[in-house]
């Protein structure tokens, strides 16, 4: 039937393997998913988009002018980092720091590796870097820490530096100047000089691109890098977002498209900031998590996601996303945006499992994976290693013929094949004992890096509930949980799609930042701030840019909330907290005190109380000012529930599967998840297949599905066993 | 031009029948050099094929139709005869990532060419042998079965990989020798999986067939089939298609191409047989260089009139 009045809401998120779509509207939910195209986003994009406009019988025209909103998680950006494609840069420095950026920080030799990679210390290369060594000029110029001009710029020498990096070939500019994050107008000059000499109307006009706009934030080096990151993707992603755009309108999509931030929001393409969607999707699942969370009563999470390629990691504390990440790593560049923090290790459906002759012939899986092409061998592209979902389909867990809702029929054949051939071979082993271990190998894998971010960071496993999304996350969730030691999961209906429900869950939102020294506590004067105007000085010239920004999209200023925080530490300390601050503006010094025993707090739960250290006094650092457009949330409609025993038709078959080598085979029970009513009780074990997701319910674990079609998995001895 | 062939992937039957023929000796005469000359260089294979697409209003080009192109890239020994490639003997598989070479590699780049210069005009086909007349051609052993896989599949994603509107697989009398079971099955199967992946339909070119073969030929699930001449060298009733027309999303058949009026007559008699379904119109093999180019206008002019 056909309905020409509904208006829908779409989110999507493109993950390693596949891209997610989730279509609400008055309530009612659609998922789909298509295979991740990685030659070409778009038509992987394009395909789910037709998926959806055919189960909702429209004309696809039709029902892209029936979209209302399209909030779209990419890896466009990620995918120029990976692929070295992005253009040559040119960048612009102060003099004396041509090297900023190839010396690094730190150990920035090893940002962005795997802990495995970390240990073979002696083989890590320096990533070729994003600007060429020879492409960086410096020009004479200095402000001192307050912003005073010391060296003026001089024109002429920024004009010899440009033609230089002209003739050399460069497509784009960057302009990282020191102390420009106080003031900004060397940059800014330097910045006129360029559009001067090249301006829009030639067709040698080039992209500048200013540290001070893009991170206007203490630290040379991760704001040089910020800015460089952003300029590297910048052209590409343009050039392919707006194709993606105008492919869309031509089509009958008649809103903006919207982009999917890392930092937690969401805003229109011709208005992001192309650094702000890397990482992006794993926020939007993180987003999705919250809003599920609240539905369910359920404040404190830990989010996981196990997809096709990754396994993300986030954390929700009393019903808030905890923290922002303040030096995330890009690819193999630390930068300074205002990420939210998730934690991705390299596991999932399609990580391969090799055996590491190098460590006595020990089995290992991911961080490789085998991503959408030609993915786990059992897709039957040509894919020539043994993964997880070759392993989980041996063990006949899932169901050939309903992977991806029947759309994609999977060879248990190519599967055993590969692993008796790669694994079982090798280590003198069955080939079904070998697909279990390389189960176990994944579940620990992923349980033990849970453990560190919750545990080693000071929460309480016992009182957070473990959320498991992601296309294979409900398949495994009752084999990682146990290392993490919580007693209860909650699988979405939407997990599949987890990171694309996230994503129609985000609100316009955009973090502005600045780095200001304001010391708030004086241990050797025993005083709290007296001089309250500094700090709020710069929460209001923050909010006025916010509110400026927010206008320009469209927005009203009573539309808009705010939020701060703050980055936070003991004098003589290097190590910064970030601390949510009680209230936008100081007014008097007891706010001085709250603000302070907040930090307090924050610091004493990841380092122990014992570890404070007053006596250097309190500085605040950094200002992150959150604006955000409070919209309705996304509805969603419960079911009424039903008894604990589920109607006998939803008991499709008993089906043998092989729960560990001591049982071997055992028939197991197979549920039809749509047959099931909220309310139904299943005790493990058992498999309930849904269209797009297989439930695994292992021994010792009970499966109730709640209100809003999620399942929920404790253990027998769990919460309300009986 | 393209118009009718969109329809025929698109599975609309009545928009028309989109011709297609294979051609690409006719488009080296076209091009003014020997087939050897032109398949061994990308621009001139490219602008070749187009430039006969026009001379014979074809709604669809069909690039990588030889044989040959896959036997030679596979270690077969290929010897040019009259300007005509033939494998004469079978040679080492090479490696998975050496797979592209020689002429397959100019196949590919000509692809990459064609589909940038003519999209606009026609649809693009790409075409390379199918994995049964492959592994005859090559004489392969069951022990090499897996290693040819690997190549056909890097094969087919190197062609995907340009973004033709079709992958067509050529299929002969191969074939026919066994009924087709399992193994045919698994070997379409897995290039079928690899062409969904980049979102293109996928076909298969069979000649040499005997009518047997068609009672279990959509067991290989492509979208479309065409149909060449049989193992007599015939062009069969096209009520022999009838119902595979029913199970199958188009159909392609050869028209005699020697004649004007007995290939205007057989494609009246297809549309009058096959009515209401997807139906193409194709020629039996490649056209040759020595085709008379007058007959074929003759012809193609005809279908235009009624098609």
């Amino acid at each position: 039937m056909m309905n020409n009045s509904i208006q829908y809401t779409v989110g999507i998120d493109v993950g390693g393997t596949f891209t997610d779509f989730y279509c609400a509207a008055d309530g009612v939910a659609i998922t789909t998913k298509t295979p991740t195209t990685h030659y070409d986003l778009s038509v992987g994009f394009m395909q789910g988009i037709r998926q959806l406009a055919e189960v909702h019988k429209l004309p696809f025209d039709a029902f892209l002018g029936q979209i209302v909103s399209l909030r779209y998680s990419t890896t466009v950006g990620t995918n120029v980092l990976i692929e070295r494609n992005g253009p040559k840069l040119g960048l612009f420095t102060t003099a004396g720091f041509e090297d900023t950026i190839f010396i690094g920080r730190a150990r920035s030799w090893a940002d962005g590796l795997s802990l495995q990679q970390c240990r073979d210390q002696a083989r890590i290369q320096k990533p070729e870097p994003l600007i060429e060594p020879e492409m960086v000029v410096g020009v004479r110029e200095r402000l001192d820490y307050s912003g005073k001009v010391i060296t003026p710029l001089q024109r002429e020498e920024v004009l010899e530096k440009l033609q230089e990096l002209v003739d050399k070939g460069a497509q784009g500019f960057v302009v990282s100047l020191l102390w420009s994050f106080i003031n900004p107008q060397h940059e800014k000059m330097i910045r006129d000089i360029i559009e001067d000499e090249y301006p829009e109307d030639y067709l040698g006009s080039m992209p500048v691109i200013l540290s001070s706009a893009i991170s206007p934030k203490a630290g040379e080096y991760t704001r040089t890098m910020t800015a460089v990151v952003n300029s590297y993707i910048h052209g590409v992603m343009s050039d392919e977002i707006n194709a993606l755009a105008n492919e869309l309108r031509d089509h009958g999509y008649t809103r903006p498209l919207t982009l999917v931030h890392n930092t937690g929001g969401t805003k229109k393409a011709s208005r992001t900031r192309a650094v702000l969607t890397h990482n992006a999707g794993p926020v939007a699942g993180l987003h999705g998590a919250a809003t599920l969370g609240r539905l369910n009563d359920e404040h404190n999470i830990i989010f996981t996601d196990m997809g096709g390629t990754s396994f993300d990691i986030g954390l929700i504390e009393k019903g808030e996303i905890k923290t922002h990440e303040f030096i995330p790593v890009i690819d193999r560049w630390r930068t300074n945006i205002p990420a939210i923090e998730v934690k991705s290790i390299g596991a999932g459906g399609g990580s391969i499992a090799w055996i590491n002759t190098l460590m006595d012939n020990a089995m290992e899986v991911g961080p490789q994976s085998a991503g959408a092409m030609p993915g786990p061998a059992c897709y039957d592209q040509g894919g020539q290693d043994p993964t997880v979902t070759d392993a989980d389909l041996l063990l006949g867990l899932y169901n050939p013929e309903n992977y991806l809702g029947g759309e994609m029929l999977l060879d248990v054949d190519l599967a055993h094949d590969v692993i008796s051939e790669k694994i079982a071979g090798p280590l003198g082993i069955d080939p079904l004992e070998a697909a279990w271990r390389i189960r176990r190998l994944v579940d620990a894998r992923m349980g033990h890096e849970v453990y560190n971010e919750v545990s080693l960071k000071g929460h309480d496993p016992r009182n957070f509930i473990l959320l498991a999304c992601g296309g294979a996350g409900g398949a495994h969730a009752c084999g990682y949980a146990p290392y993490i030691g919580t007693q209860r999961i909650l699988v979405p209906g939407q997990s599949s799609v987890f990171g694309a429900f996230g994503a129609s869950t985000m609100q316009i939102k955009e973090v502005w930042e600045r780095s200001r020294a304001i010391r708030m506590y004086n241990w050797a004067e025993q005083k709290y701030l007296q001089d309250l105007a500094v700090f709020n000085s710069v929460v209001t010239s923050m909010k006025k840019s916010a509110i400026r920004d927010l206008k320009l999209e469209g927005y009203d200023e009573n539309e808009i909330g705010f939020n701060l925080e703050l980055e936070m530490r003991y004098g003589s300390q290097y190590k910064l907290t970030s601390v949510e601050a009680p209230a936008l503006f100081l007014k008097n010094s007891e706010d001085v005190g709250t603000l302070c025993d907040s930090f307090t707090q924050r610091y004493s739960e990841i380092y122990s109380p014992e570890a404070t250290f007053p006596s250097g006094g309190i500085n605040v650092e950094t200002f992150h000012l959150t604006a955000s457009i409070i919209k309705p949330a996304l509805s969603l409609q419960a079911a009424d529930p039903a008894g604990p025993e589920p109607d006998s038709a939803a008991l499709l078959c008993l089906r043998p599967v092989y729960w560990d080598p001591q049982q071997g085979f055992t028939d197991t029970p197979i549920y039809d998840y749509s047959l099931l009513r909220p309310g139904n009780r299943i005790r493990g074990p058992a498999i309930v297949e849904a269209a797009q997701t297989t439930y695994v319910v292992a021994h010792g674990w009970r499966f109730t599905l709640d209100n809003w079609g999620s399942a929920v998995i404790e253990t027998a001895t769990g919460p309300g066993d009986h | 031009m393209r118009s009718a062939m969109d329809a025929f992937l698109a599975n609309t039957p009545g928009a028309g029948n989109a011709f297609v023929p294979a051609m690409e000796p006719l488009a080296a005469r076209v091009g003014g050099m020997s087939y050897r000359s032109m398949t061994g260089d990308p621009a001139h294979w490219s602008s070749s094929l187009g430039k006969a697409g026009q001379l014979l209003r074809a709604d669809a080009l069909i690039l990588g139709f030889d044989d040959t192109l896959l036997a030679e890239a596979c270690g077969a020994d290929v010897q040019w005869r009259d300007d005509q490639p033939v494998v004469v003997e079978a040679g080492v598989l090479p490696a998975v990532t050496e797979a592209i070479n020689g002429r397959l590699e100019a196949a590919v780049e000509a692809l990459g060419r064609l589909i940038q210069t003519v999209r606009d005009d026609f649809c693009c086909i790409a075409a390379m042998s199918g994995p049964i007349t492959l592994a005859a051609l090559l004489d392969t052993t069951d022990g090499q079965a897996g290693e040819l896989k690997q190549i056909t599949v890097e094969i087919a994603q190197a062609l995907c990989q340009k973004r033709p509107d079709l992958l067509l697989f050529r299929e002969g009398p191969a074939i026919c020798e066994d009924d087709i079971g399992m193994p045919q099955r698994k070997a379409f199967n897995t290039l079928r999986n690899v062409a969904r992946y980049f979102d293109i339909p996928t076909a298969i070119y069979v000649e040499g067939y005997t009518p047997e073969t068609l009672a279990s030929i959509d067991k290989l699930r492509m979208d479309f089939y065409f149909f060449g001449e049989t193992a007599e060298g015939t062009i069969p009733d096209p009520g022999l298609f009838l119902d595979l027309a029913q199970s199958v999303k188009g159909i392609g058949i050869a028209l005699p191409f020697g004649d004007v009026t007995e290939a205007l007559t057989h494609a009246e008699l297809c549309k009058k047989t096959l009515a209401g379904k997807n139906l193409l119109f194709t020629t039996p093999g490649d056209l040759a260089r020595d085709t008379d180019l007058d007959t074929a206008r003759a012809i193609t002019s005809g279908l235009l009139s009624f098609c």
